[in-house]
């Protein structure tokens, strides 16, 4: 189990750090670490499993994805009109790696369009149950959600 | 002048290719953008393209989809398509290479993978 996660954990961070530059850092715990996630994604599948794959970060990081996977300069506009898509997209990239890691190289999967959720809509998942580390200061979790949980 | 179309429902990673194409094409190119399959077949008969590069996962009409109406129309049966996907499936993969797919590029694309794909399809 502790070797599943660890490796769930390296596909995030490897993810980040191709994708947009983004270096990872162990999660340090603290009363109020968690809650300065504000912003999350959350992204449904179908196939050998379903299920759902949820992320969430502040919204600087947002900025800095945008930022680094189109190579903007820091002051670009543009870098806050496509900071939502931009996180939906690594979100994409995301779930397909890790149900590639779960399910195998063989599987079939049906990855639905991203979509925001509230902090509110994800109110019943406990803190524990994220993968947690720390990008350029901040916050960055992960979770997922199986139907047919495979264990 | 090579005329490229690009089929992805996400602008973000549309951009991401048409950056690595700026990098690292050494030719004159022409890229078109569409968000999905329907788009992309619209599309196709109505200008020549040189390649497709699209997304698997897309709403209305998903890249599979699209692969096999290219496939089973007469007139664009032979256009060369790259694959860009985050899966790493070897069912898929190869389902797509004997439908005549040229090449595979995993997201997160790398520059290095980027340039390794349109090299093997002689483009470089």
């Amino acid at each position: 189990m502790k070797e599943k996660n660890n490796e769930l954990m390296n596909i995030c961070v490897e993810v980040l750090q191709t994708a947009a530059f983004l270096f990872a850092d162990e999660w340090q715990e603290d009363a109020e670490q968690f809650s300065k996630v504000t912003n999350f994604v959350k992204i449904e599948f179908t196939g050998e499993s379903s299920g759902y794959f949820l992320i969430g970060t502040t919204d600087n990081i947002r900025m800095i994805i945008a930022e680094n996977m189109l190579g903007l300069d820091s002051d670009d506009p543009l870098i806050i009109q496509k900071k939502d898509d931009a996180f939906k997209e690594i979100a994409n990239i995301l779930c397909g790696h890790i149900l590639s890691f779960l399910f195998g190289e063989n599987c079939f999967f049906n990855i639905l369009e991203p979509f925001q959720v509230s902090k509110k809509d994800i109110a019943d998942i406990p803190k524990e149950a994220f993968y947690k580390f720390i990008v350029e200061d901040e916050p960055f979790v992960f979770y997922y959600n199986l139907t047919d949980d495979i264990g | 002048m090579k005329k490229i179309l690009i089929a992805d429902d996400s602008s973000v990673y549309r951009m991401v290719l048409k950056r690595m194409m700026a990098i690292i094409f050494d030719f004159d190119y022409e890229v078109s953008e569409v968000q999905n399959g329907i788009e992309a077949f619209k599309k196709l008969h109505t200008s020549k393209f040189d390649l497709l590069m699209t997304d698997i996962h897309m709403p209305k009409m998903n890249g599979n989809e699209l692969i096999d109406k290219i496939k089973d129309t007469e007139t664009l049966k032979h256009l060369p398509i790259i694959v860009i996907t985050s899966e790493m499936n070897k069912k898929k993969l190869n389902l797509w290479l004997n439908k005549g797919v040229l090449g595979f590029i995993r997201k997160p694309v790398t520059p290095e993978e980027f340039q390794k794909t349109f090299k093997e399809i002689g483009w470089l």
